[in-house]
């Protein structure tokens, strides 16, 4: 029959397409490829044909608008409509401060409900014993002329209200518990009232998993109460903001929830004066628009994560700070600068030095370690990312 | 390379199809075949392209010593050195350093295993080479003059990479002679599509939701978790696996070829026996033809026979213990409801959930290589080891993945295929709009998938 004729257009859409796709994007394509420098083993071994098939996948046409399709289509799945959760099996989320340096965060399931998106918590014992075990070893070995602060930073499903959704999530109050109990000679820098208090307020993204550096600030303000620093309120700060920024949450989900909402950041800059020199290179202030990026705007805070950083006041007050961190401390770090003369920024997972020889060597007095408290979920952090700051293999 | 990729689709594919369907000559358009299935394998198998073709060769030249020595020992010689050929290719690669493992646990040595990759779907041209030779030994089909031809048979993309298992004899005529109506095109559009839609749509997305209970440490797996992780599973393979053989079947079609089915809806059987019939037919069937019988079937030996087929059929789709314990598995099932078939019925529905939880567990069986974590699983999924029955992270998966779970329930039975059948009748001349569309729309889903998965796991590496 003529008209079977029709089911030709099957075909025909699928010879449209590569033409026009090779049409628009071949020659990008091909340029692409020939970047790369292969050596006969990568023919071999088939690297050079995986790597033009990722080239087509990623040049491919209305890429973007096919993706907005997939999320549609996804989003039939089932019932999502008051709230989902994404398994992300351990997704390591890069964001990348410069192009040498990963921010690596390994995510677990998220729960997103309106428009914000929430990591969710999970026990584990062993993970936070280690924590516990490990930093009251750096204690012990820093000795007694060096006080050791602890700041585990609670997230936003913790104080979560509606819909009663901390079931999802375990008890980071419980864990914060759990953690401190094992502490010998560490001073707890407990924030979780402090953030409790405040949790109607804007203290967290809806996209990305950091606090907002307004949560940091009332983690400040307690910090100050418990070290006996003077309170310094938010007219000591210039302020402005960063628009559109979709953060880590985004980027592992694309979800269009997230993308329909996206977050401001509200930077408060301290007053003070201040030289940041980040991996050696003096780079400007500890907070400077300069940093922002177009796929990481947190960055705002210490232009991202770097192996580690000074940042210099002239307070002269003779006190000096080490925090070891992740990049929850950025948004806080900067309002150090009010009471220190120098802070020293030190990332564990790809800094090589050792930490009892900076402490001896520049009479350092206080060391602060700050982490969000989702880390103790992995024991990955108390097991080797801590403990590689006291080793004596990288000399 | 695999078909549910852009690459393939939007380049590979129609490239192929301009360039066989431009020509009439029926000598190049085998030749376009032979190159473009040589290409499509060496695309994920650079190095071992070569093994194809060696397989390939040497079964051509057995092939015609088989038939130009069949009044003398010359013919039973080249039967045995081709199946001998063919399984030691097969063991070297796929089995040999499981075979070590094994030496070393049961003689407390410890060999060193240096083992090359597994050639992907050695265990699919083996097997089907080997159909070859014993088939034109028993004199069923003349043994291939054209070398080209015999290669093209071997090499083809459409099967060679995860089957069905396509034995010559059944494609022979068509190997000679090739009609492509409209009609087939249509058809091999619609089975193209269906299946493409199976393992992007189904497959893939079961198997994301499968891997996050599967995968992950079992501290805090929960009684339903684990059974809704290989209820995903067991949706994954089935929709992955047939969706493949589907989209070969249909390839099939668009260049003249005609393959057997490979699935039968099997998670709609009443039995073990019966789900066997239904599932991977054409593995089923090779063994049957070409082991079960040759031993003797059920007449000389019934027991051993079973035995060993069903060992063996665990054993062809991994080098691992699990596979093997999966294989007797379901050849101890078979066998006890044999004994028992005459002796009570039982209604149809218990029949149907029997066999349900039958294949969930095994399935288990069949995922973990690992005996330790397979035990844990276990325990876990019935109860034995003390969970919460379920959280609410876990319920609110099920609620964000209902629709999907009910659809891919219903697309395990032949439900839609009667109401499309149905349907298509009251149509009539209209059914190819319906079809074109249905397809087209397919395509757009498919693709606006793939550009955005990340998930896209090829199951079949290890065959």
């Amino acid at each position: 029959m003529k008209s079977n004729k029709v089911i030709l257009l099957f075909p025909l859409i699928l010879i449209v397409i590569m033409v026009v796709n090779i049409g628009v994007h071949g020659e990008e394509l091909f340029n692409e490829l020939l970047k790369n420098t292969y050596s006969v083993d990568d023919y071999f071994s088939g690297q050079v044909f995986r790597d033009v098939e990722t080239l087509f996948t990623d040049h491919f046409l209305f890429r973007k608008e096919l993706e907005a399709s997939s999320k549609v289509i996804e989003s039939l799945n089932g019932y999502k409509e008051e709230m989902e959760i994404i398994d992300t099996n351990a997704i390591n989320v890069a964001n990348k401060a410069d192009d040498t340096l990963l921010d690596n965060t390994s995510m677990g399931s998220l729960l997103l409900i309106d428009n914000k998106a929430m990591e969710l918590n999970f026990k584990n014992d062993y993970a936070m014993t280690t924590y516990a075990t490990c930093l009251n070893e750096i204690a012990k070995t820093l000795g007694d002329d060096v006080q050791v602060y602890s700041m585990l930073v609670p997230t936003q499903i913790e104080f979560a209200r509606e819909n009663d959704y901390q079931g999802y999530s375990y008890s980071q109050r419980d864990a914060l518990d759990f953690t401190y109990n094992q502490y010998e000679n560490i001073q707890v820098i407990d924030v979780y009232d402090a953030l409790k208090g405040h949790s109607e307020e804007y203290i967290y993204f809806r996209t990305d998993h950091h606090w907002t550096q307004l949560g940091a600030k009332y983690a400040y303000d307690r910090f100050c109460e418990i070290l006996g620093f003077d309170y310094v309120s938010e007219d000591e700060f210039d302020t402005f903001k960063v628009d559109g920024f979709l953060g880590s949450l985004y980027n592992i989900t694309h979800h269009p929830k997230l993308e329909e909402a996206p977050d401001t950041i509200f930077v408060l800059e301290p007053k003070v004066s201040n030289t940041y020199v980040a991996d050696g290179v003096e780079i400007g202030h500890a907070i400077d628009i300069g940093y922002v990026q177009e796929n990481n705007k947190y960055a705002v805070f210490l232009d991202g994560d770097h192996t580690t950083a000074r940042i210099k006041t002239d307070l002269n007050n003779g006190r000096k700070i080490i925090v070891v961190k992740d990049s929850y401390a950025n948004a806080f770090v900067p309002f150090l600068v009010y009471n220190y003369e120098e802070i020293i920024t030190i990332d564990p997972r790809l800094w090589n030095g050792n930490l009892y020889d900076l402490v001896k060597n520049e009479g350092i007095e206080e060391v602060l370690f700050l982490n969000y408290s989702l880390i103790n979920r992995y024991e990955v952090y108390g097991e080797e990312i801590l403990p590689s700051i006291l080793s004596k293999e990288n000399e | 390379m695999v078909f549910s990729s852009l690459l393939f689709l939007y380049l590979f594919l129609p490239l192929n199809l301009i360039l066989y369907h431009l020509t009439k000559s029926l000598k190049i358009k085998n030749l376009i075949l032979i190159v473009f299935s040589l290409l499509f394998y060496a695309w994920g198998e650079p190095v071992w392209v070569s093994l194809l073709i060696f397989s390939a060769s040497i079964d051509y030249l057995h092939g015609r010593i088989i038939e130009k020595h069949r009044n003398n020992w010359r013919s039973k010689a080249a039967l045995i050195s081709s199946v001998v050929l063919n399984l030691s290719l097969l063991g070297f690669f796929k089995y040999y350093g499981f075979f070590i493992e094994n030496i070393n646990a049961l003689f407390d040595i410890s060999l060193t295993v240096k083992t090359f990759g597994l050639p992907i779907g050695i265990s699919f041209y083996t097997f089907q080479t080997v159909s070859y030779t014993v088939d034109v030994y028993r004199r069923e089909v003349s043994a291939q003059k054209s070398y080209l031809k015999f290669l093209m048979f071997v090499s083809l993309f459409h099967q060679l990479v995860a089957g069905p298992i396509v034995r010559y004899k059944d494609i022979n005529a068509e190997i000679e002679k090739r009609v492509i109506t409209i009609e087939r095109v249509k058809y091999g559009i619609f089975r193209f599509a269906t299946g493409l839609g199976k393992k992007i749509i189904f497959a893939n997305t079961a198997g994301e939701i499968a891997s996050y209970y599967l995968e992950n440490s079992f501290v805090h797996l929960t009684q339903l978790g684990a059974w809704y992780g290989i209820l995903m599973f067991s949706l994954q393979i089935y929709f992955d696996f047939s969706g493949y053989s589907d989209m070969a079947i249909g390839l099939g079609h668009l260049f003249g070829f005609t393959y057997k089915e490979n699935f039968n809806y099997p998670y709609v059987a009443r039995s073990a026996t019966d789900f066997w019939r239904r599932w991977h037919i054409s593995l089923g069937s090779f063994f049957r033809d070409y082991v079960y019988i040759p031993l003797g079937g059920n007449r000389k030996h019934p027991y051993r026979n079973l035995f060993i087929v069903w060992f063996l059929t665990g054993m062809w789709h991994g080098a691992s213990w699990n596979f093997i314990l999966w294989g007797l598995y379901f050849g101890v099932l078979i066998f006890i409801e044999k004994a028992f078939k005459d002796k009570f019925k039982i209604p149809k529905v218990m029949g149907h959930l029997y066999l349900i939880v039958v294949v969930l567990f095994g399935w288990v069986i069949f995922y973990f290589e690992d005996i330790g974590l397979m035990k844990d699983y276990l325990l876990i999924m019935t109860g034995i080891k003390q969970t919460s029955f379920t959280t609410p992270h876990l319920m609110m998966k099920i609620v964000n993945n209902l629709y999907f779970l009910i659809g891919a329930l219903v697309l395990c039975t032949p439900v839609v295929k009667h109401i499309a059948i149905k349907l298509k009748v009251k149509v009539s001349s209209y059914d190819v709009v319906f079809e074109t569309v249905y397809a087209v729309g397919l395509l757009y889903v498919v693709t606006a998938l793939l550009v955005s998965q990340s998930y896209n796991p090829f199951l079949y590496f290890r065959f």
